[in-house]
């Protein structure tokens, strides 16, 4: 545990921090409309045409700052719960934070059309209540939480919502077409406001994760290990799920669901710097950034003027990636 | 995280901009008489008739309530049916759909802009139009993409062929060209008239619409364009008639279909018509039911040509009641 971090992980953070840095100047320069590297940084200091003002600050740098806030929350998310499950397939979908989301999002875009501005609200209530469901049926008296009930009502409590979701799907399969967009997560259509609103709660999120990184390497370490240091497993186990539902959430509500990149992510990190999360959870939050800023600006770029949404991008080619990082680490 | 989302409702509510009420209210039949200026005195006509262009007048008034600057000098579409009423009308939009549909080709230099269903924003907003005008079918899905970059929204009804009468009305008397739009009007209001005349008396046949693939068929009733030319036909649509079908689109529903018993069933497919025609008729043999139905009976079970009947489309309106009219009124 009080072991120093080796140099050479150090530097693979500080990496990827400048390729991050690289990848937010190559995105507001790429987009369907061309703009010169000149006219851009004359847009961006103020001096540009009304569409060039347009295409960057209402639409290409939102998008930009949008991918960097959810990507880091939902790696972060993942990261806490593989940690809480002990389990390196634990992703914030198994909470039932994105199932319990979905019903309630979908009830209003298909039942209640004309209510759409409470769909982020409804998000986080939705997403809120089926975690609950799945950590209270999880709970015992004796024994309190343990990661396989925990896995187990989580699976249970996403079939009952996934019914949900399919059932309205059918009952209003008319108007699915719009709500489809955002059951595949998509960051389109997002502005400066969906930024604005969904920073603060970010970076309350990542400052709770990164406080829970002694917790979290407790729980990586095992039972014993924390009986030995005399820390309430149960107790852990949840404060740290609360943390992780909770970037799940605020993440769902606006964009809706993006997979993979709370699963993947969490593990390249572990196959870069290694399992400890001291350096771990730091290099989560910047290369969740960094794949899902690429994997939108790949998406929104490559067949323009159509697009491609972002989680379909990441499967397509994290996938790949993510299975050469496998076999050269010898999981 | 209650508090939380209380406040990104809040905030999401602010942001929302104010979005008009969409009614997919059936086409009433006009009530009050349209103060069009007909004043068509060129001599070619050798029309003893003129039809006045009766639309509902509230409705044209709330319409043109959409336009912030009337008339609009820069037009984007994000439609087919409306791209070809501005064609008529003579007004050039500066940015039309990408469509698998021919387009006037007078629009061949117009820039593209995407698909009714995924319009490129950044495209969108380098043309930096005074209004993007859409069918209100699809308003509830693309009117969130268009919010980031403040552009102004403006939509209008163009399913079924009073919808689009309607729309040609408003979008007359906001650009100027009433007379063009009555002319227009009333050039296929005429065909209209010849044809619906000469089906007169004659046994109105029980019809099921079709949409969709060989995969997924969703029942048509009578507010869809199709459907809204073989009520005027006469015939009736067993989707509205039989089965009460409120909604434009359901699924279809094999059993209540049989109960009905249409005397016609035409497909619009997108994709291959005959492969889905086929699919159809395999379904239909597996089917024992099928085989009492008069349609199989007659062999009046067809796939209706898409580039004539998948789009609503005022110009095709002829033809397509031509069309028709062959196969709902020949033995």
């Amino acid at each position: 545990m009080t072991q120093n971090i080796p140099n050479r992980k150090a530097a693979l953070l500080v990496t990827a921090c400048v390729m991050l840095v690289v990848a937010v100047l190559l995105s507001i320069g790429l987009g369907s409309v061309r703009l010169t590297l000149a006219e851009t940084i004359e847009t961006i200091l103020g001096h540009g045409d009304a569409a060039s003002q347009t295409i960057l600050w209402d639409i290409r740098i939102p998008r930009v700052f949008l991918a960097l806030l959810i990507g880091a929350n939902l790696a972060a998310s993942g990261a806490l719960l593989q940690a809480v499950m002990q389990n390196p397939l634990a992703d914030p979908g198994l909470t039932g934070v994105s199932s319990g989301a979905a019903v309630t999002v979908l009830f209003i875009m298909l039942v209640m059309p004309d209510y759409s501005y409470l769909i982020p609200l409804a998000a986080i209530i939705g997403g809120g209540v089926a975690a609950g469901m799945v950590y209270s049926m999880a709970w015992k008296k004796q024994g309190g939480l343990t990661p396989v009930r925990i896995i187990l009502s989580g699976v249970a409590v996403n079939a009952v919502f996934g019914g949900a979701i399919g059932l309205l799907s059918i009952l209003y399969s008319d108007k699915l077409p719009g709500a489809l967009q955002w059951m595949n997560g998509s960051l389109s259509g997002k502005g400066m406001g969906d930024v604005m609103v969904m920073l603060p709660y970010s970076i309350v999120g990542w400052i709770a994760a990164l406080l829970s990184i002694r917790q979290a390497n407790i729980l990586r370490l095992g039972e014993q290990v924390a009986h030995n240091l005399g820390q309430n497993l149960h107790r852990l186990r949840l404060s740290l799920s609360i943390i992780a539902v909770y970037l799940a959430a605020v993440s769902v509500s606006t964009v809706g669901l993006v997979g993979f990149i709370g699963l993947v992510v969490p593990h390249m990190a572990r196959m870069l710097v290694g399992s400890d999360y001291r350096l771990g959870l730091p290099f989560s939050l910047v290369l969740g950034s960094l794949v899902l800023l690429v994997a939108d600006s790949f998406g929104r770029t490559v067949f323009a003027p159509l697009e491609i949404p972002a989680g379909i991008v990441m499967a397509i080619v994290g996938g790949p990636y993510f299975l050469y990082l496998m076999r050269k680490g010898g999981m | 995280m209650k508090h939380a989302g209380w406040k990104t409702g809040m905030i999401a509510l602010l942001l929302t901009g104010v979005v008009g009420c969409s009614n997919s209210a059936s086409p009433e039949a006009a009530t009050q008489q349209a103060a069009t200026s007909s004043q068509s005195d060129s001599s070619t006509s050798s029309q003893q008739a003129v039809h006045t262009i009766s639309v509902d007048e509230k409705k044209v008034e709330e319409l043109l309530t959409q336009f912030k600057t009337q008339p609009p000098t820069k037009v984007v579409t994000v439609s087919v049916a409306i791209t070809e009423i501005l064609n008529e009308l003579g007004v050039t939009p500066v940015g039309v759909p990408t469509t698998s549909s021919k387009l006037p080709a007078s629009l061949d230099t117009v820039p593209r802009i995407g698909t009714s269903h995924q319009p490129d924003l950044e495209q969108v907003a380098k043309l930096q139009p005074d209004v993007i005008l859409g069918p209100t079918s699809i308003q509830a899905s693309i009117d969130k993409k268009f919010k980031p970059a403040a552009l102004s929204t403006a939509y209008l009804p163009v399913d079924s062929i009073d919808e689009l009468k309607l729309s040609t009305v408003v979008l007359g008397r906001l650009f100027k060209q009433e007379e063009k739009a009555t002319a227009f009007l009333q050039s296929i209001m005429e065909k209209e008239k010849t044809i619906i005349d000469a089906t007169k008396g004659k046994p109105a046949p029980k019809v099921l619409f079709l949409f969709g693939s060989a995969e997924a068929l969703m029942v048509m009733n009578e507010n869809t364009f199709v459907g809204s030319l073989a009520r005027n036909l006469g015939a009736s649509n067993v989707a509205s008639d039989v089965l009460k079908q409120t909604e434009t689109y359901v699924p279809l529903n094999m059993e209540s279909i049989v109960a009905a018993n249409p005397d016609v069933i035409l497909l619009v497919a997108h994709g291959d018509p005959s492969a889905v025609t086929k699919k159809f008729e395999e379904d239909v043999k597996k089917n024992g039911a099928w085989e009492k139905l008069s349609a199989f009976k007659n062999g009046k079970m067809k796939a209706l040509d898409y580039s004539t009947f998948g789009i609503a489309s005022l110009v095709k309106v002829p033809a397509a009641y031509e069309e028709l009219v062959n196969i709902l009124y020949t033995e």
